[in-house]
């Protein structure tokens, strides 16, 4: 542990419970927590260096809590004094040596989530899987979806997972599908219209057809034909549609009479699976007082239907032609083991080898075998779960580190380029690895950072379960909120390609925006769909505060809410912690605006005359209220249903701030907004917590970026190089 | 178009085992199909649904105790079963209590409400509750029937980058934990629930094919077990937990392919595969209830969840003219409007429930009905949502199934656990335990023994 690795290089005495534990509980604990009626039934004043152990049984539970909580920060309470790093490093130091190791180590295991494994396989076989429709969605654990915490992998999981690697080696491999010809005779054929059955054929009297369902076993080329003969009346021949689902192929005149027979035939591309086959009788022609009885009465009898195909070469495939070449320079088994360094993210060892390779030998032919060997690639926890089996605090691989980078910045596997340098050990290269940061960063596939790692971090992703009520936002449609997320996306992704100052994501002159967007935001002469790149007129909107996207997320259905938007502000903008309410407090105790007697900033108001609530909402609420210029959709106004909007807020530090403009300038002027991003992307990259130890380094290395060097990259350069990234293990 | 008769008599005759009622696949238990020997009485069903954000209760709870006469107004649908509902008031779970972890009510009363054990407050990969009351079941008797068990519900995990004041959202979107720390995931598409009970490979694959085809998944599951046992050895403790729960996957599915080397399976005639999620929630439920309903009543499982929405839940309800967002108007603050609000959504979740239970009493099992068979516990972890308690919670029993004596209100002493109901439906269901999750004893009176 860490902890106890930095204290035994403090203080060389062992610890203890007097030594540890007890004086911190003594200096910030046993006031609320002792006696009968101990807070959180937690009475720590009794505890000694004797019952405080674990071989009284109970206590596990106990100290494991303490430990929690002391770790998250969430005791001491906001109001009261924190103790100093050195005084919790001891009680940590303490209280890790009473833990058993398996409620100390937590599982740094990380399986890909939908959208990674979505990624991996279209970069690694060029197959499209729409996980969403497949898999389970994935739970979030302390932000991200990607998250340790959301690793866990029930049978429902398993389940899809074999399924999507047997569908997606399928469609990466096809099977050879010889043509050949389907024929239907008959007794096989159905009929609409006016068709009577005899024996030997379906005779088409008026108009009518004769259909069969057919498969069609792979996209391509087919023939349908049709064996027939005709009675002849009129001055045209019996004619014939061909046609496949309703969609006619092609029209033919039907020449032989009865006694012979002639096929005719139409070709066309088709898309697999079953489909119905029909010959249309089109032109229908009775005169019954024409001289000669035998043309009086043009009909068609149709004798067979058949489908011919597929015709054309099977089409190959990205896996197909890399593995025609793979199989062209050398054999089976080293084209198994280039793509098992693909798939698995590292080289397989000789056991892993062996066995794919008789599981692909025990098939029929050999491209039966490489399929069943790629299912089982896909289907194995190596490709799944992000496996790290350096030593927990050595250097990870150079292999482990390719996907971390991978992963981070593309939210998918290592190209070609990222394995060969970890094969050749240069990733252990500094500036190597600066090198690939900032190679991925420019490859569209870094565009995951704006629509995983942003849209999670700044909340625009609830817009996708959102619901502002359509009386009072009849505008707000899913159209309308998927603009927004896009528009914030599309600012995001701009921030990064173009290596923009960091202080714009609180201060930008320009946006994207479509029709929809420009209304709502009043900017004229935008018309259609598709977002283009616009300039602000209405300044002060520029930047992350005022986009809608973020102003909808932290809004209820049917009104603004400045508790959401001050705590959006405070822990996305000022990197500050809002510990949530006390307990025995309601969570959300704000009744809905329309039905009290009071304004919603008059019930907010509230807050302050509670101790319990005031030491918190005076933070949270003033920066709400600089946002009510506002509504729950982002909408400039100027009144409520309240009447004229305040814009007004004094902030816990004193400043006295109104609207957005002024806000805007608080938040740069507080200078957090790069530790809070620093934090998120250790989250987003590490899929866990900094450990406090590791928060403080990255505070440093962070602060040590020159301010005209910050921007999105240097910053997440710096989070790959911190050495929680570069080591294996959680601490 | 064939007609149903003779497609089912062509199934049997390609020897297809379609999936039957329960009773009648014990009729046909000789045939070489089947290898199980009928039980003399049908299993017991259970069926778990979970409403979010407490309800009004002095619209639930009916005034009197003992005979139901007159339902109360949030529970006026399920009038047709009334003489086949309980409901059990002043039950209690303490575990979603904050016993000093703060504020997360929402997150503790989703998660202990079938585990009744106090979730780790983590955000973390440590999370940890306890084994759900399903998942007892579905461990001890799953092998009996093709599935283990069920979980379903209308809303995919949350969408958002905070959940409930420090807890992982895992806590507040699952209700079924197959293992301490282990969520059952669940599935809210009604196509893919259908798939997973019905499908057996294409439609026109011949004996050969298929054999082959489960061979080859077979021996992929092989591979893909000695690569995990490989990776055993090279992991921490914790991690090698989670490569444990895909093993327990594993596994799983090489028993099902092992079944279907015995038999195919089909899907009854009439049963069609649905198409998607629908739009309206409502339908999404029905559908949901109709395969559940489908699910029993073939024997495909015995056990199942399903959480009409994720703890915390804020769907609007326009069609109920509740816009606001669940979640917040239950926080109603004694407002008579919004009280009245959150009494419509309560109702209108309970008129979901009576359809369900329509559809489970509409199937025929013997001389009876699958409602004679089942037991379904609906409820929700928190009381009145404005105050976030947990107890005297909403909680009914509806079905005749494990000897219950129902078409009562009966009221327990306050702090009654609500895991003495799940210790007491364990052994109903023939799964008896001394004690689950932090029950004092078996609840009485309800039932007999």
């Amino acid at each position: 542990m860490w902890s106890c690795a930095l204290y035994l290089l403090q203080a060389p005495i062992a610890p203890s419970f007097e030594n540890s534990l007890e004086p911190l509980i003594e200096a910030h604990c046993t006031e609320c927590h002792s006696g009968a009626r101990a807070e959180g039934e937690l009475d720590l004043k009794a505890w000694t260096s004797d019952s405080a152990s674990l071989e009284a049984s109970a206590m596990r539970e106990s100290l494991e809590r303490v430990r929690d909580r002391l770790l998250r920060g969430e005791m001491p309470p906001a109001n009261r004094p924190r103790p100093d790093e050195a005084a919790l490093d001891r009680a940590f130091a303490w209280l890790d040596g009473q833990l058993p190791r398996e409620a100390l180590e937590r599982p740094s295991l990380r399986r890909l989530n939908r959208s990674e494994y979505e990624r991996t396989v279209l970069d690694l076989l060029s197959v499209s899987f729409p996980t969403r429709e497949h898999f389970p969605a994935d739970d979030v654990g302390a932000m991200f979806d990607n998250d340790a915490a959301s690793a866990g992998a029930s049978e429902l999981c398993v389940e899809r997972w074999v399924e999507a690697a047997e569908r997606i080696a399928a469609l990466a491999l096809p099977a050879i599908v010889e043509s050949r010809t389907q024929t239907f005779a008959p007794a096989e054929l159905q009929s609409e219209g006016g068709v009577t059955r005899r024996d030997g054929e379906l005779s088409i009297y008026s108009s009518g057809k004769v259909n069969a369902r057919c498969e069609f076993p792979r996209d391509g080329l087919y023939r349908i034909e049709v064996i027939a003969f005709g009675d002849l009346a009129g001055d045209e021949l019996p004619r014939l549609s061909l046609e496949v689902d309703g969609r006619p192929l092609g029209e033919r005149d039907l020449h032989a009479e009865r006694g012979r027979t002639e096929t005719l035939a139409a070709s066309g591309r088709l898309e697999r699976g079953e489909r119905e086959v029909s010959a249309r009788f089109v032109n229908d022609y009775y005169a019954p007082l024409y001289p000669d009885p035998k043309r009086r009465d043009r009909n068609a009898h149709i004798v067979r239907l058949a489908v011919v195909g597929p015709l054309d070469p099977q089409p190959a495939t990205a896996f197909t032609e890399w593995l025609d070449t793979a199989l062209a320079e050398g054999s089976l088994e080293s084209a198994l083991s280039r793509l098992g360094l693909r798939v698995w993210r590292r080289p397989l060892d000789g056991a892993e080898l062996e066995r794919l390779c008789s599981l692909a030998k025990s098939s029929a032919s050999p491209r039966d075998g490489i399929r069943t060997a790629l299912v089982a690639l896909l289907a194995s926890p190596n490709f799944l779960y992000r496996i790290e089996s350096s030593v927990s605090g050595s250097d990870l691989s150079g292999f482990e580190l390719a996907t971390r980078l991978s992963y981070f910045l593309w939210a998918s596997a290592p190209d070609q380029r990222l394995l060969e340098l970890a094969a050749r050990g240069e990733l252990r290269s500094a500036q190597v690895r600066s090198g690939e940061i900032r190679r991925l960063l420019r490859d569209a596939r870094s565009r995951s950072l704006a629509g995983e790692f942003a849209a999670q971090w700044l909340g625009w992703r609830a817009l996708e379960q959102a619901t502002p009520d359509s009386n009072t936002f009849p505008d707000a449609d899913e159209a309308l909120l998927t603009s927004m997320r896009q528009e914030s996306e599309a600012f995001f992704e701009a921030m990064l390609r173009e290596d923009r100052p960091l202080d714009e994501f609180l201060d930008a002159d320009f946006t994207f925006v479509d029709e929809r967007l420009a209304r709502l935001y009043g900017i004229e002469g935008i018309r259609g769909e598709g977002l283009r790149r616009v300039r602000w007129n209405d300044r002060e909107r520029g930047g992350l505060l005022g986009q809608a996207a973020i102003l909808t997320a932290t809004s209820n259905p049917t009104r603004t809410s400045p508790v959401k938007r001050g705590k959006w502000v405070l822990e996305n903008l000022l990197d500050s912690h809002v510990p949530p309410p006390p307990p025995g407090v309601g969570s959300l105790a704000e009744p809905s605006s329309h039905a009290a007697p009071r304004t919603l900033r008059e019930q907010l108001e509230l807050h302050r005359t509670s101790a319990d609530c005031s030491s918190c909402h005076a933070r949270l609420d003033p920066i709400g209220f600089a946002l009510e210029g506002f509504d729950a959709i982002g909408r400039r106004r100027a009144f409520d249903a309240d009447g004229p909007i305040d814009c007004r807020g004094i902030l816990a530090d004193g400043t006295e701030i109104n609207g957005l403009g002024e806000l805007k300038q608080y938040v740069q002027q507080h200078g957090s907004f790069a530790q809070a991003l620093a934090r998120a992307l250790f989250l987003y990259a590490m899929g866990r917590a900094p450990t406090r130890g590791e928060e403080r380094e990255l505070k440093q290395a962070v602060a040590a970026i020159p301010a005209p060097q910050r921007t999105l990259g240097s910053v997440i350069e710096v989070v790959c190089s911190q050495s929680a990234f570069l080591r294996a293990g959680v601490p | 178009m064939l007609e149903a008769v003779s497609r089912r008599s062509l199934l049997r005759g390609a020897g297809i085992a379609i999936a039957l009622p329960w009773l009648e696949s014990m009729a046909r238990a000789c045939a070489p199909l089947t290898r199980r020997t009928p039980p003399s009485v049908a299993p017991l069903r259970l069926l778990f649904i979970y409403s979010p954000n407490g309800a009004q209760m002095d619209l639930w709870t009916p005034a009197r105790t003992g005979a139901l006469e007159v339902l109360p107004r949030t529970l006026g649908p399920l009038e047709p079963w009334r003489s086949s509902l309980l409901v059990l008031s002043g039950l209690t779970h303490d575990k979603a209590r904050p016993h000093g972890d703060g504020p997360g009510d929402h997150a503790r009363a989703a998660a202990a409400f079938l585990t009744a054990a106090q979730p780790r407050k983590t955000a973390g990969a440590d999370l940890r509750v306890g084994i759900s009351v399903d998942q007892v079941v579905a461990a001890a008797l799953g092998t009996r029937t093709r599935l283990r068990s069920l979980e379903l519900g209308t809303e995919s995990a949350i969408l958002g980058n905070r959940c409930d004041s420090g807890y992982a959202c895992a806590y507040a979107s699952n209700i079924s934990w197959r293992g301490p720390s282990t969520p059952a995931a669940k599935e809210i598409d009604p196509r893919l629930v259908f798939e997973r009970l019905f499908s057996d490979g294409p439609r026109d694959e011949n004996a050969s094919a298929r054999a082959e085809r489960l061979a080859r998944r077979k021996s992929v599951l092989d591979s893909v077990r000695a690569d995990a046992r490989s990776l055993d050895a090279r992991l921490g403790v914790a991690d090698r937990q989670r490569l444990q729960e895909y093993l327990y996957g594993v596994r799983e599915l090489e028993r099902r392919i092992e079944a279907a080397e015995k038999a195919r399976t089909a899907a009854p005639d009439g049963a069609e595969a649905p198409s998607g999620i629908p739009e309206s929630f409502a339908e999404h439920v029905r559908v949901l209830g109709g395969l559940l309903a489908l699910a029993f009543a073939t024997d495909s499982t015995r056990v199942a969840s399903l959480m009409l929405a994720n703890e915390g839940s804020n769907r609007a309800y326009p069609e109920l003219g509740v816009p606001e967002g669940h979640h917040f108007i239950s926080h109603h603050g004694n407002v008579p409007e919004n009280r009245a609000k959150v009494a419509l959504i309560d109702r209108f979740h309970v008129s979901l429930l009576a359809e369900i239970v329509g559809l489970l009493a509409a199937r025929v099992e013997g001389e009876e009905t699958l409602l004679d068979h089942c037991l379904v516990v609906y409820g929700s972890g928190i009381s009145d949502g404005n105050r976030h308690n947990h107890e005297d919670l909403p909680m009914l029993l509806v079905g005749r199934g494990g000897g219950v004596q129902s078409g009562r209100h009966l009221q327990y002493p306050a702090d009654t656990p609500c895991a003495n109901l799940f210790l007491d439906l364990l052994g109903r269901a023939g799964v008896a335990r001394s004690a689950f999750g932090d029950s004092t004893g078996l609840l009485e009176g309800y039932g007999v023994r």
